[in-house]
C-alpha cells in the first residue's frame, strides 16, 4: 500500500489518544510520554496494538514531544534519536504491516516571534532535527499536530520539506470554540499554509470536543484541494479527583463520525480522551464511504492570519493594493527613513477600509536597512489589519525576513527569469511554502506574446526543478507596459494573458496597472480602459489603486465578459449601490482613519426623523420619551387625518422609534423603566391605530411568525422575559407567553401546535440554565423546524454556543434584532 | 511543559495538561483564584497576567480587557487553555492563601462552652465564648468554597453536577484550618467540643451533606429546616474536627437560612427590639424578615446578584485591602481604602458611596445615566454605565422585596436592622440617597447577628432549643417574591435613584 494512493481511495482511520490513554495506564502526571516510553515500551506497544486491532489505518508514533527543546525539560535531549527510533520501532511492531506509520511532531515548546521570542530560523532547526530522524527511520508520513500558531505550523512544515520534498505530510492545527486558533488563525489560513507545502492532508485535532469541529471541517473542506482530516478529543476535560477526565464516551462520540464524513473529512481519528473502542466505532462508521473531496478548480491561494484570498481559476478579478510602497512618495520615504511606520499603517488601514483584500508591501528606501524594516513593517501591518500581504522586495533577505514573521501563506514579489538573484530567491520561496510572482520579462521585453510565454515556461521549469513548485504556486506577472511609449508591446500583453491562462490554467496572472497610462492625460481613464480589456482576456489580478472605487468596479464589470463563471451574480452582489463616478480623494477621506476615537455616547437620533412630517416626528419622539398621554393625542390626530397611512406610520415611524430606544438601551443611555414606558406608549398608540392596521395587514397578507417564550423549568424569575415579550409584541410578533417554570415538554408541544418559528428561553439562575440544553436537544431530536434563542442574566455567548442555541440575546436591548437575525436564517434555509 | 504561577510568596508550578483551563492548572497547583462565576468567563475576576510563554486571547478576554491590557498579557484564567509553557502572575487581591486570622478580645475563654460558627459564603468565623457569654477568640477565614465560585448559586450549580461532597469537604477543610489555628495559637483545646454552625440555607445544606436538588431550582427549598447534627464519614479525615460534634441551627425556609434564624434570636433575646421590626441581610441573596405586632414573621429572599460584593462590577472587588470603601465628592473625589492601600478596586460599600455622591452632585441622572459614559474615580478606576445598571438591578431587588413584605404584612416596621459584616461598613446617608431600602424608616446596623444569635442558641438547653425552634417555625410565613403580581411593577419603579 502506498499512502499517497490509499488516501485517495477510501476514508482512512487515524488512531486515538496516546498521552491521555497512558495516564490511565500509569504515566505519572507531569511525565513526558516520550521519555516514559523508554522504560515502558510494552505499554505503548499494547496501546498501538489495540488501535491497530480496532481498525486504525494509520498509527501515530509516540513522538509528540520528542524534539530537542521539549526533551531538554527532562534532560533527555541527548536521547532524541534513540527515543524517536524506539517509538517508530514499537509502532511498526504493533502494526505488523497492517497500518501506515505516521511520525508525530507536536509544537516545539517555544513560540516564534512575533508571538514569542524564538526566531523562525532557530525553531526551524529544532523541527528539522526531528523530521530528519523520522524520515531516515522510514516513516510512511509525518503528522504535524496540535499547532496553535500558524507561523509555527509553517515553520514545522518548512523544516520537513527541507528534509524531503516527497514525504507525505498531514498538517493539523488546534482550534477553539470560536473556530480560530489561540493566535487567531482561521481554518482557511491553515489550509492555505498546508497547500503551500504540498501536504497530503490538512485538518484539525484536539480542540474543543467534536461539536465545534464539524464546522471547522466544513470550512476547510469548502476551499481545500487536499483531503481533510479530523481528530476530535472526547469533549473538554475537567479535573475530577485530581485526574483529567473527559466527558464523552465512545457512544457519545459516535454520531459525529457520520457528521464528519458529511462535512467532508477523509481521514478520521481521535485525540485526547478517545479510546480503542471509539476507534473501532470510527472504523465501522467509515466502512464503504468514499472520500468526499470533489475535484475543485485549480487556483492560487494565499492567506493572512485570518483571511484567505484566491487568485485565478474561477475566482473574480482581485485588485491588489499598491499604496504601501515608498517609490514616488516622498513623505512615506522620509517616514520610513526615520523608522516611522505610522504612514505605512495609515495606508494599510485606508486600503482595507476601501475594500482591499490583498495588499502589496514594499519598504525599499535607499540607505535604509530593508531587511530589518521589512520585518518590522510586516509585524506592524499584520498586527493592525487582517488583510493578506504581498511581500515585495528585490532583496531576497528582505523577503525572507518578512516571511519569517508572517502568520499566513505569503505571496512573494517577485522572481525574474533573467535576474542573477534567482538563485537567492528560490530557496526563500521554497522555505516559506509561498506563492510567488513570476515575471515573464526581464529588463529586455520580448516584443511578442509567444516569446513571453517561452520566458514563463523557462521560469516555471526552474521553479519546478529547484523547489518542487506547482502551477498553483505561481502568479505570472505579464507586465503592464506604457502604452504611449510602446504601443505594440503593450498590446502584446493582452495576448500574453490569454496564452498563459491557456498554458498554465492553475496559475494566476497579474500586472502593475498604474504604469500603463504613464505620459498620458486622464490617466485614470486610460489605465481603467486597459484594465477592462485585460480582464476580458482573463487577467486575474492587478497591482493598482484600491482607494478609488472606479478601478475595482470596472474590473468586476469587465469580468462579466471573461470565461469565469458567476461573474454577473458577483457584480450584482457587490455593486448593487449607485457608484459615484470620479474617484474619491483618499487624502481628504483619510480623516476618518486617523481621527482620534471619541467616546460615542449612544446612537444619535436617526437622520430620517428630522425629515418626517411634523406629526410623525412628534410620534417618534413621544414613543422614545415614553409619553403615554401625548401619544394618545397624536395617534388620534393621525388616525383622523391620514388613516390610510397607519401601516406606514407603524412600520416607518413607530417601529424605528422602539428600535432606536433599543439602541439607546444597549448603549446604556436608557434603562428598563424607559423601555417599559416607551413600550406602553407604543401599545397605546398601536391600540388606537389597531383597526386601521388590521385592515392594512389583511390587504398585505401575512404576519411575522409565532414565538413561544418561556422561563425554563426550575426558574420562576420572569421580569426580563416579560419585558422582552412586551418589546417583541410591539414589533408585531405573535408571542405565546408560557410564563415561568415551564416544562420542556410543554414548550415543545406548544411550539408544534402554534407552528412556532422561534422558541425563546430565559433563565436567571446558574442552576436552571441547563434546562435550556434539554429543550434544544429535544428540538434537534424531533427535528422541529424552529430556532431556539436563549437569554437571561447568567447566560453567556459561550454557553449559548456550547449548547448549540441558534441565537443569544444579552438583554432586552438586543432581543428584537437577534430575533430578526434568526428568522432570516430560518427563512433562508427553509424547511429542513 | 510547565505552567508556573507567581503568587505573593513565591512561584508554584504544575505540568501542562492538555485541554484543561489555566484556572484548573492553578487550582491543581494550590493557588486559589477568585472565580466568582465559577469559570464561565462572565465575572471577569480570575484575571492573571502572562509573564512568559504564550496564552491565546479568547473572545472572553476581548470582552474583559482593553487592547492595551491584552498587550500587557492580561487574560481570564477560566477561559484560557494553555497549549505551551507559560508563567503567569496572579494578582494578590484575587488569589488567597488558606491561613486563618486569629483575634483575641482579651476575655477569658470558657472551656466548658460549645463553639459557635458563622458559615459566611465569603468570610467564615469560629468563636470561642468567654466566661461572661461574650467572645474570647475569633478565627477568621475566607471560605475555601470560593474556589467553586463566589456566589451561592454558582456553588449550587457545582453541587448539581458533582454532588454535594466536594462542597461539604471544602467546608470541613475550612473549619479544620480555623480550629488548627485556635489549638496552635491559644491554650484553648477544641477536642471533643460541640460547635454550633449558622449560615444561609445553602451553607447549612452543604455542611450537612443534604441533597440540594430542590434548593437549586424552584421551589427553592432545603430538604429540612430543623436543627441537626452532622453525620459524615469524611469529617473524620480532617484531624482537627474529627472529634467535634457539629450542629447546625434551624432554617426558616427557602434561601432564608440559619443565619436569619440566629438574627431573629439576637434581635428578640439580646437586643429586645420593639415590634414591628425588619431584619435585612444584604448579599447575593438578600434575606429579609418582617416581624409584625402580633409576632408573625414574614420572610422572603431577593436575588440581588453579586454586585454588593463587587461581582459583575468591572473594577469591583471584595472588601479587601486596596478596595475603595468610602467616597466623598466635593469638586473632586476623596476616597478611603481598606487598609489605606493604593486604590485597586471598589467594594460594595464604596460602590454605594460613589453612586450616592454622584447622584447628589448630579454627576449621574436620576435614572442612572452617566453623561460622560463613565464615572472616573481615580486615574485607574472608573465606574462604567454597565456597572451602574448592574447596581440598579441589585438595589431595586432589595428595596422592592422590603416594600412588598411591608405591603403583605400590612405593617410598617419601627426600624430596619441591617445584619452582616457587609452592612456594617455602609454609610447610612448613602444607603438613604441611593434608595437601597424603603424610605422614612430608621436604619440600624447590628453586625454579625448570625454569629451573635448562634451564641444565644448555644447557651440554651436542648429543650429550650426544641421549644424555640418549634415556636419560630409556627410564627413564620414565606412570601415568594417572584410569584407576586405587583413585584414587577415595584421592581421597575425602584430602578431609579432618588425619591418618587
Amino acid at each position: 500500500m502506498i499512502f499517497k494512493d490509499e488516501i485517495q481511495k477510501r476514508i482512512l482511520v487515524l488512531d486515538g489518544s496516546m498521552g491521555a490513554l497512558l495516564q490511565n495506564r500509569g504515566l505519572p502526571a507531569g511525565m513526558a510520554p516520550d521519555v516514559w516510553m523508554m522504560e515502558n515500551s510494552d505499554i505503548i506497544l499494547a496501546a498501538h496494538k489495540e488501535y491497530a486491532d480496532a481498525g486504525a489505518d494509520i498509527l501515530i508514533t509516540n513522538t509528540f514531544g520528542a524534539s530537542r527543546w521539549r526533551l531538554a525539560e527532562y534532560q533527555a535531549e541527548g536521547r532524541i534519536r534513540e527515543i524517536n527510533a524506539r517509538a517508530v520501532e514499537i509502532a511498526r511492531k504493533a502494526s505488523n504491516g497492517r497500518a501506515f506509520i505516521a511520525g508525530d511532531m507536536g509544537p516545539s515548546g517555544e513560540t516564534i516571534f512575533p508571538t514569542g521570542q524564538k526566531s523562525f530560523d532557530e525553531t526551524y532547526e529544532i523541527f528539522y532535527e526531528q523530521a530528519k530522524i523520522l524520515v531516515e527511520l522510514g516513516v510512511d508520513a509525518i503528522l504535524v499536530e496540535t499547532m496553535f500558531d500558524s507561523l509555527e505550523l509553517r515553520c514545522a512544515l518548512s523544516a520537513i520539506r527541507g528534509v524531503s520534498l516527497n514525504i507525505p505530510i498531514i498538517a493539523h492545527a488546534t482550534f477553539n470554540t470560536d473556530q480560530i486558533t489561540d493566535t487567531g488563525a482561521t481554518p482557511e489560513n491553515i489550509v492555505a499554509i498546508a497547500e503551500g507545502f504540498h501536504c497530503q492532508a490538512v485538518g484539525v485535532n484536539c480542540s474543543t470536543g467534536p461539536e465545534p469541529m464539524v464546522g471547522i471541517v466544513e470550512r476547510m473542506a469548502k476551499i481545500s484541494q487536499i483531503p481533510i482530516t479530523v481528530q476530535p478529543n472526547a469533549g473538554l476535560p475537567k479535573i475530577v479527583n485530581g485526574r483529567t477526565a473527559f466527558p464523552m464516551s465512545p457512544q457519545d462520540m459516535k454520531p459525529y463520525i457520520q457528521r464528519f464524513i458529511d462535512a467532508g473529512a477523509s481521514i478520521i481519528g481521535g485525540c485526547c480522551g478517545t479510546t480503542p473502542e471509539y476507534i473501532r466505532l470510527v472504523a465501522e462508521g467509515v466502512k464503504g464511504h468514499k472520500p468526499k473531496f470533489a475535484q475543485k478548480p485549480k487556483r492560487v491561494i494565499v492567506s493572512s492570519l485570518s483571511q484567505s484570498v484566491m487568485l485565478g481559476g474561477p475566482y473574480p478579478f482581485m485588485p491588489i493594493g499598491e499604496r504601501m510602497n515608498p517609490s514616488g512618495r516622498k513623505k512615506l520615504s522620509e517616514a520610513l527613513k526615520n523608522k516611522d511606520l505610522s504612514l505605512l499603517l495609515q495606508d494599510a488601514e485606508l486600503q482595507m477600509q476601501r475594500g482591499g483584500k490583498l495588499l502589496d508591501i514594499n519598504v525599499g528606501v535607499p540607505l535604509v536597512d530593508e531587511v530589518q524594516m521589512m520585518k518590522d513593517a510586516v509585524v506592524a501591518v499584520q498586527n493592525r489589519i487582517p488583510v493578506p500581504l504581498m511581500i515585495d522586495s528585490a532583496n531576497s533577505h528582505a523577503l525572507d525576513a518578512g516571511a519569517n514573521v508572517y502568520y499566513g501563506r505569503p505571496l512573494l514579489n517577485s522572481i525574474n527569469v533573467e535576474d542573477e538573484k534567482v538563485e537567492e530567491m528560490i530557496p526563500v520561496v521554497r522555505k516559506h511554502g509561498a506563492a510567488v510572482i513570476a515575471m515573464v520579462t526581464g529588463t529586455f521585453v520580448p516584443p511578442t506574446a509567444e516569446e513571453r510565454l517561452d520566458n514563463a515556461k523557462k521560469l516555471f521549469q526552474i521553479l519546478f526543478d529547484r523547489a518542487g513548485m506547482r502551477e498553483e504556486d505561481v502568479v505570472f506577472d505579464v507586465l503592464g507596459l506604457v502604452v504611449s511609449a510602446m504601443r505594440d508591446s503593450s498590446r502584446a500583453t493582452l495576448k500574453t494573458i490569454s496564452l498563459i491562462k491557456e498554458y498554465y490554467p492553475a496559475s494566476a496572472t497579474t500586472l502593475g496597472l498604474s504604469n500603463v497610462s504613464f505620459g498620458l492625460p486622464n490617466r485614470t481613464v486610460v489605465h481603467n480602459a486597459f484594465l477592462a480589456s485585460a480582464v476580458t482576456h482573463g487577467l486575474d489580478s492587478a497591482i493598482m489603486s484600491v482607494t478609488e472605487e472606479l478601478g475595482p468596479v470596472i474590473a468586476a464589470a469587465a469580468d462579466m465578459w471573461s470565461t469565469k463563471p458567476d461573474q454577473i451574480e458577483n457584480f450584482i452582489t457587490h455593486f448593487a449601490h449607485k457608484i459615484e463616478l470620479g474617484s474619491r480623494n483618499p487624502e481628504t477621506a483619510r480623516g476618518g482613519v486617523e481621527g482620534q476615537k471619541k467616546e460615542v455616547r449612544g446612537p444619535q437620533e436617526p437622520a430620517f426623523v428630522a425629515k418626517l412630517p411634523e406629526l410623525d416626528q412628534k410620534i417618534f419622539r413621544a414613543i422614545v420619551e415614553g409619553q403615554k398621554g401625548e401619544i394618545e393625542k397624536l395617534a388620534r390626530e393621525f388616525a383622523e387625518k391620514t388613516p390610510e397611512k397607519a401601516m406606514d406610520l407603524f412600520m416607518n415611524v413607530m417601529t424605528p422609534a422602539i428600535r432606536y430606544l433599543g439602541d439607546l438601551f444597549a448603549a446604556r443611555v436608557k434603562f428598563i423603566p424607559h423601555l417599559i414606558s416607551a413600550a406602553d406608549s407604543m401599545k397605546t398608540g398601536v391600540g388606537i391605530l389597531e383597526p386601521l392596521l388590521i385592515a392594512a395587514r389583511k390587504a398585505d397578507g401575512g404576519e411575522k411568525g409565532a414565538i413561544v417564550f418561556a422561563t425554563v423549568k426550575g426558574d420562576i424569575h420572569d421580569i426580563g422575559k416579560n419585558i422582552c415579550i412586551l418589546m417583541l409584541r410591539n414589533f408585531g410578533y405573535d408571542v405565546v407567553d408560557l410564563g415561568r417554570n415551564v416544562d420542556a415538554e410543554l414548550i415543545l408541544k406548544t411550539a408544534v401546535e402554534k407552528k412556532a418559528q422561534v422558541i425563546a428561553l430565559s433563565a436567571l439562575m446558574t442552576t436552571t440554565m441547563m434546562q435550556m440544553k434539554i429543550v434544544i436537544d429535544a428540538v434537534k431530536e424531533k427535528k422541529l423546524n424552529c430556532k431556539v434563542v436563549i437569554g437571561g442574566a447568567v447566560v453567556t455567548p459561550d454557553f449559548a454556543r456550547e449548547i448549540q442555541a441558534d441565537g443569544y440575546s444579552t438583554d432586552v436591548g438586543t432581543v428584537v434584532s437577534e430575533m430578526e437575525r434568526v428568522l432570516v436564517i430560518l427563512n433562508a434555509t427553509g424547511i429542513q | 511543559m510547565k505552567i508556573k504561577a507567581e503568587v505573593s510568596d513565591g512561584v508554584v508550578e504544575t505540568s501542562l495538561r492538555s485541554g484543561l483551563t489555566l484556572l484548573d492548572h492553578l487550582r491543581e497547583a494550590g493557588v486559589f483564584v477568585n472565580a466568582a462565576c465559577g469559570g464561565k468567563g462572565s465575572c471577569q475576576k480570575c484575571r492573571v497576567q502572562l509573564r512568559e510563554g504564550f496564552l491565546g486571547i479568547t473572545s472572553s478576554d476581548r470582552q474583559a480587557f482593553r487592547q492595551q491590557e491584552l498587550d500587557q498579557g492580561w487574560r481570564l484564567s477560566c477561559q484560557s487553555r494553555p497549549k505551551t509553557k507559560c508563567t503567569v502572575k496572579v494578582p494578590e487581591t484575587e488569589s488567597f492563601k488558606a491561613k486563618p486570622r486569629l483575634i483575641k478580645t482579651g476575655l477569658v475563654p470558657d472551656s466548658a462552652a460549645p463553639l459557635v460558627c458563622d458559615l459566611g459564603s465569603t468570610g467564615m468565623v469560629v468563636s470561642v465564648p468567654s466566661s461572661e457569654g461574650k467572645i474570647a477568640f475569633e478565627s477568621h477565614l475566607l471560605n475555601r468554597q470560593v474556589k467553586f465560585g463566589s456566589d451561592v448559586m454558582t456553588r449550587l450549580n457545582v453541587a448539581q453536577h458533582q454532588g454535594v461532597e466536594p462542597l461539604q469537604n471544602s467546608l470541613f477543610e475550612s473549619l479544620n484550618l480555623m480550629l488548627q489555628t485556635l489549638n496552635k495559637e491559644t491554650d484553648y483545646k477544641t477536642e471533643g467540643k460541640t460547635i454550633y454552625c449558622s449560615g444561609n440555607s445553602a451553607m447549612v445544606s452543604f455542611l450537612q451533606g443534604w441533597d440540594i436538588a430542590a434548593l437549586a431550582v424552584s421551589p427553592y427549598q432545603p430538604i429540612a429546616t430543623n436543627s441537626e447534627t452532622v453525620i459524615s464519614q469524611s469529617q473524620k479525615t480532617f484531624q482537627a474536627i474529627a472529634s467535634l460534634k457539629i450542629k447546625t441551627l434551624p432554617l426558616l425556609g427557602g434561601f432564608v437560612g440559619a443565619d436569619t434564624f440566629a438574627g431573629i434570636l439576637y434581635l428578640e433575646q439580646t437586643l429586645k427590639t420593639p415590634r414591628p421590626w425588619m431584619l435585612v441581610d444584604i448579599g447575593t441573596n438578600t434575606e429579609i424578615v418582617l416581624c409584625d405586632e402580633s409576632g408573625k414573621l414574614w420572610f422572603c429572599s431577593a436575588p440581588a446578584g453579586p454586585a454588593f460584593e463587587g461581582g459583575n462590577i468591572s473594577q469591583g472587588m471584595r472588601a479587601e485591602p486596596g478596595a475603595i470603601s468610602v467616597a466623598h465628592y466635593t469638586s473632586g473625589w476623596k476616597l478611603e481604602t481598606i487598609g489605606g492601600d493604593r486604590a485597586r478596586g471598589i467594594c460594595g460599600s464604596g460602590l454605594i458611596d460613589i453612586l450616592a455622591e454622584a447622584s447628589t452632585h448630579e454627576l449621574m441622572n436620576r435614572d442612572g445615566y452617566l453623561a460622560e459614559g463613565s464615572l472616573r474615580v481615580t486615574d485607574e478606576i472608573s465606574l462604567l454605565a454597565d456597572d451602574v445598571r448592574e447596581f440598579q438591578l441589585a438595589k431595586s431587588a432589595t428595596r422592592s422585596a422590603c416594600e412588598l413584605l411591608i405591603d403583605r404584612a400590612k405593617t410598617t416596621p419601627k426600624a430596619i436592622y441591617l445584619a452582616g459584616t457587609f452592612a456594617q461598613h455602609l454609610r447610612l446617608e448613602s444607603v438613604e440617597v441611593v434608595g437601597l431600602l424603603p424610605k422614612k424608616i430608621p436604619v440600624k446596623q447590628i453586625g454579625n447577628s448570625s454569629l451573635f444569635g448562634t451564641l444565644v442558641w448555644s447557651q440554651m438547653s436542648d429543650d429550650q432549643q426544641a421549644k424555640l425552634e418549634n415556636e419560630i417555625h409556627k410564627r413564620s410565613e414565606q412570601i415568594e417574591l417572584a410569584l407576586q403580581d405587583e413585584f414587577q411593577d415595584i421592581f421597575v419603579r425602584n430602578l431609579d435613584f432618588g425619591d418618587k
